[in-house]
């Protein structure tokens, strides 16, 4: 059964001088335990269509449904804190907070317990490869691998069930690309999530279980 | 959580405090000069020496003239040296009654006439407010109770405000009640200051503030044909009290405007530290966060910036002043405009930054 589904999705924006259909009547299932992703040219709709899955917007016309229930009538804030995790290109970590403390987060914004947060952060960091070291550093302090580990540590941390990283790999280097590209197959096919990529990079999307083209918001 | 954000943003946050604190001392100091200012005011009410003084019989309860007042009020300079017959104060407007049906005993005419009264009554009108003057012709005897009709409070004012006429070289002296403004009083002086026309009754009082209040009380009288005037004499009422009334009147409004400043100061420093957070706001808010926890987490930190400006605005003004009371109200008052103007640009800045997908993934 699909955890997350677009039924006729649509969404538009206006620019200076046009109107963009960002996504154009997009109808699509997505299933945990498998990788997507979804490739396309810049201006294709593909980081559109992910901010639609992850309620940070709603669709003109149509639904993005999770677990069959639409996002327009959904809680989104207690959707986007327990259900579904973000992964961007520039990482977005709290430059105030050491790496620990950006992975207990959403944690916190759980109410957890703080020892509960910590242990799970600290178990979260060494599942993608950063060690006790790393914990009391803050982002400026890391690579720009280490930092993207991070994000998805804090990903993991919150325990959604669909990952959504758009450009993950954007700003990272050979090595730290597959890394990184690893990590979220793992993710997974070992844990069961939901995990969908937007990518430029074809090396990521041909380690993805299906690969969805967009096309002047569609998908072909 | 939101101590740890406040803590990692100790910079910015200082420089919040530092500006409430600014703002918390200049506006105690402001306040304490004010109240300086309205102390000496008091002092000099108090203090000052005038031209003359008010005769009244304490009328917490209904007028009753017993002969031991009628003797107060014959008993007195005005009456001695104006042909004032007399004042009374009414603390409570039901005990105005009519003075239109009293009259005055003649033989009281006959007791002023050349007579040597005592001084020395005045505090028992310490407090008054209103005074019924009972012109000269009125008729009334001892143990009459004075009875008027109350209506509105002009109407209480018009009658309750009255001077006697007293110059014995006038046709149109004895019986007549006079009322009026300062300015209609100046044109009746002569160039030594003396009133020409009439030889009018000076009421002068026995304390400036007592002067003020019946100046007051007889600003906006109806003056018609049948009421000649009443004067005051008030030199030093309007040299003094005034120079004085400027500077609190100006210190106030510094004060009113600093607070003022101080929201629209607070609302702008707001915008600019919190502009540089939009994508932290922006973050919390794709993990979760609703728009509220966003908004009392950064209105926590305003509220740690307006904490620390009230302690450390504190410490200076212990440090400064003598009195480091005086003024505290007002300074609290400036912590809370900061906060308020704060939570208004937060309002602002949260509203905007929540949320368009396109502002995070883009």
């Amino acid at each position: 059964m699909s955890i997350i589904s677009l039924d006729s999705v649509r969404y538009s924006y206006k620019s200076k001088y046009q109107t963009v259909n960002a996504v154009n009547g997009i109808s699509y299932e997505f299933e945990k335990g498998l990788v997507y992703a979804i490739v396309g040219s810049s201006g294709s709709g593909k980081s559109t269509l992910l901010s639609l899955m992850a309620a940070l917007d709603f669709p003109a016309e149509g639904d993005v449904n999770v677990d069959g229930t639409s996002t327009r009538s959904m809680d989104c804030d207690e959707y986007r804190r327990d259900k579904v995790a973000v992964i961007y290109q520039n990482f977005n970590l709290l430059a105030k907070l050491t790496v620990l403390e950006n992975v207990e987060l959403p944690l916190e914004l759980r109410k957890t317990h703080k020892t509960d947060a910590a242990a799970t952060a600290k178990k979260m960091l060494r599942n993608v490869g950063l060690d006790e070291e790393y914990e009391r550093r803050f982002p400026a302090m890391l690579s720009g691998g280490e930092q993207q580990r991070v994000a998805i540590a804090r990903a993991l941390a919150s325990g959604a069930d669909i990952i959504l990283a758009d450009e993950p790999t954007g700003n990272l280097d050979e090595e730290n690309t597959e890394k990184v590209a690893d990590i979220l197959v793992s993710l997974a096919h070992d844990q069961k999530k939901c995990v969908i990529i937007v990518t430029h990079d074809m090396n990521v999307a041909a380690k993805a279980d299906e690969v969805l083209k967009m096309q002047d918001g569609r998908l072909v | 959580m939101m101590l740890k954000f406040a803590v990692r943003n100790w910079w910015q946050n200082l420089i919040g405090a530092l500006l409430v604190a600014i703002a918390f001392v200049s506006v105690i100091l402001f306040s304490q000069n004010i109240r300086s200012l309205e102390s000496d005011l008091d002092r000099l009410y108090e203090t000052m020496t005038v031209d003359g003084e008010i005769i009244a019989l304490n009328a917490s309860d209904d007028i009753v003239l017993t002969p031991e007042k009628i003797e107060q009020i014959v008993d007195s300079s005005c009456v001695k040296n104006y042909g004032l017959m007399g004042e009374y104060r009414i603390d409570r407007w039901k005990t105005l009654r009519a003075i239109s049906s009293i009259t005055i005993d003649p033989s009281l005419s006959l007791r002023i006439d050349g007579a040597e009264y005592a001084k020395g009554i005045t505090d028992i009108f310490a407090d008054g407010t209103y005074c019924v003057l009972i012109p000269r012709n009125m008729r009334f005897d001892p143990g009459d109770t004075l009875s008027l009709e109350v209506g509105t409070r002009g109407q209480i004012l018009s009658l309750a405000v009255g001077g006697v006429y007293g110059n014995p070289e006038s046709a149109a002296s004895d019986g007549q009640i006079l009322y009026c403004s300062l300015d209609t009083y100046s044109r009746f002086l002569c160039e030594a200051g003396e009133p020409c026309t009439y030889k009018a009754m000076e009421l002068v009082f026995c304390n400036l503030r007592e002067l003020d209040g019946y100046r007051k009380m007889i600003e906006g009288l109806d003056l018609t044909e049948e009421n000649a005037q009443l004067v005051i004499h008030d030199r030093q009422f309007q040299s003094e009290v005034s120079g004085f009334r400027r500077q609190i009147t100006y210190q106030k409004t510094v004060l009113f405007l600093i607070i003022l400043m101080t929201i629209v100061i607070s609302f702008f420093f707001a915008v600019l530290l919190l502009r540089g957070r939009s994508r932290e706001v922006l973050l919390m808010r794709t993990l979760g966060m609703s728009f509220s926890e966003v908004f009392f987490w950064l209105l926590f930190e305003i509220f740690c910036q307006a904490l620390i400006g009230v302690v450390l605005g504190l410490i200076v003004i212990v440090c400064i002043s003598d009195n480091s009371q005086t003024g505290l109200v007002q300074g609290l008052g400036i912590a809370v405009a900061y906060i308020a103007g704060g939570a208004i640009s937060l309002i602002r800045i949260v509203r905007k930054n929540s949320f368009s997908g396109k502002n995070m993934l883009e």
